[in-house]
């Protein structure tokens, strides 16, 4: 834990050393004016035969004042300057951490988990960095220097203004072993509201529509309230230990006074001594303020450093550190007896998987839901690695080529399209960076989206906004399948879905798949099967088996799982809304 | 700030009101330690000390201290319970103003800022109000009553005091301008890095993919530079005004002494008070600073926080009459209705019924204007002129609740909420019994795979139902539509195609859900709506043709077009290879002779 912090400043140690040690001269400067008081008052009341000895502390005083400010702005300035050049080099190594990861990594989840962790997390240990570290050696140094300064000036005083602090702070430790746990429920609550919060903002034309005021929606409410009550109940829980360890620290008075009274009234100190610990055990006391929140911070901070630590020790994908580097020399997969599960010793995805598609044929999978289509097709494309068999694209193992190389022979044409804040060029330019104009407009007809495009106010230089939304769904699915084209990678991997992405527009998708599959090695995830009825080799699969194979024909003759999901397909084929019928009407008739 | 906060405080405020003036008492308490303390001084320093004298008040003071500190136990807790119900209010009110606010605010509005401000910006309200503004008040406070104190005692120092003030004032407000832009330009590389981190994390497949990494990466590296640049400029432009301010705010020693001492050797100051003077002016400058500091550090923040939360507690909600009314019929009409978003106008002059009971579909291509109809029924937008009816009353002229209790939308866009399958499905009516609510989960195909799951229908879904499959996820919505019974049914068509697997099953559901019910549909496929009593063709915001489909057929005109358009897809299939049997023999040949992992099976 503190280990782990301290690690992190290593980076900038000569900064942030240095700026500790102006941290601590400033604080030792800084006690350096109740010396200064101390020898204006021993002036004032043994007056000596200059009187105008009196002003030199005086005139000291804003001078030390002044050095031990600008001393600690510095300080600060140069721990500030450290903490953000370490946050850089953070995000920096976690970026480039990110781009080695197994690409089945990005999911929902993650993403968004990775996302708090770059910007909040990170930026959370700036307050330790720049505040908190210097802070830590002047709220441990000062009071140590002044209770120092107080023993040497009056060790029976000294020890009446410290020992208010002493019992203050065994108060603390006595109670210390709550804070994690308290700090991590505070964390968690919070983070839960925040999560209702975002739900009942995403789902608001929902709500509205379902007519549910905000206390109906009971989990917004009910982690609102949680939250509430839990703040209480920790502050009540809390609450006499602070206000005891408050009265301590601010009450040294109580303690200073009667001392002081007795050893003066015994002629045994100076009056000039006993004013002078009238000011000063007040503000030792007043140092240990501070320390409370601190202490809560710490807490904090130590959690965030363990979430960003987490990220950084992330599996990596190893890709191809024995790589030779090279392409490929033909393009049929393969996967050789594959077994897969998501989690290692989990339930498996993929059992004993077995199948090559040649070289320029279409291969289709078919099988419901959750059989492990989509699997294969990310398996290919080494979004994660097999435990057990082997994946080959031309006899070579996907594991031995570079990323470089795997990638370049792969285009993939998904449900969900990506692309980025830029021109509609440059995003169908990531498809081949040294394209010509002619080769991207070239592909952007094939894929049918040149007549689109044209009509746009800034044609092919229109951009983007970072989650396309000024672009139809069918409009976005083309783009990126001129990406694909322009890309003219040998081997295709495409969920047929995105073909009646938008219904509107389905025969222009239609004929830009077709460019987009022409003479490539195809595998096809279908969902309808009779737009697959053609293609070369179909692969039926269920609960993540290959059951059936064989080309359409060969499978309906076979008369088992495929032959049944065929007579079903059709049936619904025919569907029409239909006031009181549940049955479905054949199409043709 | 303070402003903003008794208007937020809403019912509170008289608690608020309340906790103040406890906190103003507490400040006085504070200031009877030092007027003590400045009597013990008088007496040790005065001619005859009186020892007896002294211990009494030492006494007091310590009961004052216990005084004090059982106060601030006490007013803590009860500061923290005011803190915390301010809090659940604010929270609560916020979530429903957002209820009744017009879908066109959440458009207008990015989802992320609306995030931010639910979330962040009622923490950093919540933190000011238990322990900024708690602390600003006392200070400032403190600092009040020791300047009276000191005017009582000696005007000259108390002015040498208090002249600090002024000074102090004038810097910070120096300062404040500074830090404006600098932490301006600041949050701006914030913004853009956080986008651009976004960007970075969620395109990394199609990044590594399309083989940009280097390039994508100097981009990020870029940003991160930036803010990292832009954070280190803020802090060295402040070293100067931060050196100013903290100066200024302890002038208050570097003048009292000075002054003081000048006037005691002049003889016009007794020795008792300098002394007096010396010991309190730093409690003084303390307070002052804090004061200052506080104020500094939450007005940027806090105080722009609570401000965007007032906007938006005062965007004007939709009308809403006052009276409730209920329909005894519920025919739809549009009578010459114009809307248009912000400045493109969607739709012109458009009317049209739909008899109760009938089935009505929209068809045309997108933009033309049919989700906007939909929208505009529900009332997520008003009309800018014309008149939406429901049962020949204006939907205008419904309470909200009211009107949408008459409504059933069923969208492609699915929102399941992280709960079980039992409570989505019963968002359609609150008081269902479980019977009625598996009887609608039947009716919409869901009860088989509800029942497969391990908890059934307590099961709960993941966020954004991401467990369940599209298909399935539909199938809850039309549970919940189910459950609802409105009698009016808004349906977009796409739902049928979420799931091409289990199409049937949805399709089955959907019939069951328009059963006799007015019905207005949103339609992609036009062999699915072949059977509707009407169909409404849009085009640019206008009906360009109206009839069932037989009359719009006969009438080859647009519709008829498009129908022609719409059967050609229906036989699509992935590259026909008829025309390349036989380079598919050869192919199938190499299979067999070069023992590759074959295609037959069994």
């Amino acid at each position: 834990m503190l280990g782990d912090l301290i690690a992190l400043a290593e980076k900038q140690k000569y900064r942030l050393a240095a700026s500790s040690a102006l941290s601590i001269i400033a604080s030792s400067l800084s006690l350096l004016p109740f010396l200064l008081v101390y020898w204006l008052l021993l002036g004032l009341f043994h007056p000596s035969h200059h009187p105008e000895d009196l002003w030199r502390p005086v005139i000291l005083l804003p001078i030390i004042y002044l050095l031990s400010y600008i001393l600690l702005i510095y300080a600060y300035d140069l721990s500030h300057r450290a903490a953000y050049e370490i946050l850089y080099e953070i995000r920096l190594e976690l970026g480039e951490k990110m781009t080695r990861l197994p690409l089945g990594y990005f999911n929902e989840k993650n993403t968004g988990e990775m996302e708090t962790i770059m910007n909040e997390n990170v930026e959370c240990l700036e307050l330790f960095l720049a505040h908190h570290l210097p802070e830590l050696v002047s709220v441990i140094f000062t009071p140590l220097f002044l209770a120092a300064l107080l023993i040497l000036l009056d060790w029976r005083m000294a020890i009446a203004s410290i020992f208010p602090v002493l019992m203050a702070l065994l108060i603390m430790l006595l109670r210390w072993n709550k804070w994690p746990e308290m700090v991590e429920k505070f964390m968690t609550a919070q983070s839960k509201v925040n999560s209702a919060i975002v739900e009942y903002t995403q789902g608001i034309a929902t709500i509205k529509a379902f007519n549910r005021t905000a206390e109906s929606f009971q989990k917004y409410s009910r982690n609102v309230a949680n939250l509430r009550d839990l703040l209480v109940r920790w502050y009540e829980e809390t609450a006499l230990e602070f206000s005891l360890y408050q009265a301590l620290v601010t009450s040294t008075l109580v303690t200073i006074i009667p001392v002081g009274i007795w050893l003066y009234s015994r002629g045994d100190m100076g009056i000039e001594k006993f004013l002078l610990f009238l000011l000063v055990g007040p503000a030792f006391g007043g140092l240990f303020t501070k320390l409370y929140p601190f202490l809560r911070y710490w807490m904090e901070e130590t959690e965030c450093v363990n979430r960003v630590n987490t990220l950084r020790n992330a599996p990596l994908i190893n890709e191809g550190s024995d790589a030779i580097v090279m392409s490929p020399p033909c393009y049929d997969v393969t996967f050789d007896d594959v077994s897969f599960s998501y989690e290692p010793g989990g339930e498996q995805v993929l059992k004993r998987v077995s199948l090559n598609i040649p070289q320029g044929t279409i291969c289709a999978l078919v099988g419901p839901s959750g059989s492990g289509k989509t699997t294969i097709a990310r398996l290919i494309s080494r979004f994660w690695d097999v435990q057990k068999g082997d994946v080959l694209i031309g006899g070579l193992n996907v594991k031995f080529l570079s990323g470089e190389d795997l990638f370049s022979c792969i285009s993939l044409v998904f449900q969900e399209v990506f692309l980025f804040h830029g021109t509609i060029l440059e995003n169908i330019k990531l498809g081949r960076e040294d394209a010509t104009q002619e080769e991207i407009i070239e592909a952007a007809r094939l894929a049918q989206c040149h007549e689109f495009i044209e009509r746009l106010p800034d044609g092919y230089h229109t951009t983007v906004d970072d989650r396309g939304a000024n672009l139809s769904s069918g409009e976005r699915q083309r783009i990126s399948i001129a990406r694909a084209l322009l890309k003219d990678a040998p081997i295709v991997i495409l969920d047929e879905a995105t073909a009646y992405v938008d219904p509107e527009n389905e025969a222009l998708i239609q004929k830009a798949i077709n460019n987009l599959v022409r003479n490539k090695t195809v595998l096809v995830i279908a969902h309808r099967l009779s737009t697959v009825i053609h293609v070369d080799q179909i692969l039926v699969m269920k609960d993540g088996e290959i059951v059936e194979r064989g080309y359409h024909e060969e499978l309906l003759r076979a008369g088992g799982l495929y032959s049944r999901m065929w007579e079903a397909h059709t049936s619904a084929l025919g569907w029409g809304i239909r006031r009181g019928c549940e049955c479905s009407k054949n199409f043709s008739s | 700030m303070f402003k903003e906060l008794f208007i937020l405080a809403g019912r509170n405020s008289s608690k608020l009101k309340a906790l103040f003036i406890l906190m103003a008492l507490r400040a006085v308490f504070r200031v009877l330690p030092i007027l003590i303390l400045y009597l013990m001084v008088l007496d040790l320093l005065g001619t005859d000390t009186d020892l007896g004298h002294i211990v009494l008040l030492a006494a007091v003071l310590g009961i004052v201290y216990l005084g004090v500190n059982i106060w601030d136990h006490y007013m803590g807790i009860y500061a923290m319970r005011i803190g915390c119900d301010l809090c659940y209010d604010i929270r609560m009110e916020l979530g429903n103003k957002l209820r009744m606010l017009p879908l066109g605010f959440f458009t207008k509005v990015p989802t992320g800022e609306l995030n931010t401000l639910i979330s962040e910006y009622v923490s950093r309200s919540e933190t000011f109000v238990l322990i900024s503004a708690p602390y600003l008040i006392s200070s400032l406070l403190s600092a009040l009553g020791l300047m009276v104190f000191f005017l009582i005692l000696d005007w000259r120092m108390a002015l040498a005091a208090g002249s600090t003030v002024l000074l102090s004032m004038s810097t910070f407000l120096y300062a404040d301008r500074i830090s404006k832009s600098v932490i301006g330009i600041r949050e701006e590389t914030l913004i853009r890095m956080n986008s651009i981190i976004v960007e970075f994390i969620q395109g990394m497949p199609v990044i590594k993919i399309f083989n940009q990494v280097a390039s994508r990466f100097s981009k990020f590296q870029e940003a991160v530079k930036d803010f990292r640049d832009s954070n280190i400029k803020a802090v060295s432009s402040m070293i100067f005004p931060a050196i100013l301010i903290l100066t200024s705010s302890s002038l208050s020693i570097i003048f009292v002494l000075p002054i003081g001492l000048y006037l005691y050797l002049q003889g016009s100051l007794s020795l008792s008070t300098l002394a007096f003077f010396t010991i309190a002016a730093p409690s003084f400058s303390d307070s002052l600073s804090q004061f200052l500091y506080w104020y500094m550090h939450n007005k940027n923040s806090a105080g722009r926080a609570m401000e965007s939360i007032c906007r938006v507690l005062d965007e004007k909600p939709l009308h809403e009459p006052l009276q409730d009314i209920n329909l005894e019929t519920f025919d739809i009409e549009f009578a010459d209705v114009f809307f248009a978003y912000d400045v493109h106008p969607i739709l012109k002059a458009l009317s049209f019924q739909v008899t109760q009971g009938t089935i009505c579909a929209l068809v045309g291509p997108s933009g033309s204007g049919k989700t906007t109809i939909v929208n505009l029924i529900a009332r997520f937008w008003d009309v800018d002129s014309g008149e939406v009816k429901i049962g020949g009353r204006n939907v205008k002229d419904l309470k909200l609740d009211r009107l949408l209790s008459y409504l059933s939308i069923v969208s492609q866009e699915v929102v399941l909420f992280d709960d079980t399958i039992e409570k989505n499905i019963r968002l359609g009516r609150e008081d269902a019994s479980r019977e009625e609510v598996i009887k609608a989960a039947r009716l919409a195909q869901c009860h088989e795979f509800v029942e497969r799951l391990s908890n059934g229908y307590d099961t709960v879904i993941g966020e954004k139902g991401c467990k369940l499959s599209g298909g399935e996820r539909q199938r809850i919505s039309i549970a919940r539509a189910l459950l609802k019974d409105a009698p009016i049914i808004i349906l977009d068509e796409a739902t049928a195609y979420v799931d091409p697997e289990n199409e049937a099953l949805i399709q089955k559901a959907i019939n069951n859900l328009v059963k006799d019910k007015t019905v207005l549909i949103i339609a992609h496929r036009l062999s699915t709506v072949v059977h509707a009593d009407q169909i409404l063709v849009l085009k640019d915001g206008r009906i360009a043709e109206r009839g069932n489909h037989d009359d719009l057929m006969g009438a080859g005109g647009l519709y008829s077009r498009m129908w022609e358009a719409h059967t050609s897809t229906q036989g699509w299939t992935i590259e026909d290879r008829r025309q390349y049997e036989a380079q598919a023999d050869r192919i199938y040949d190499s299979h067999y002779s070069s023992g590759l992992n074959n295609i037959c099976s069994k």
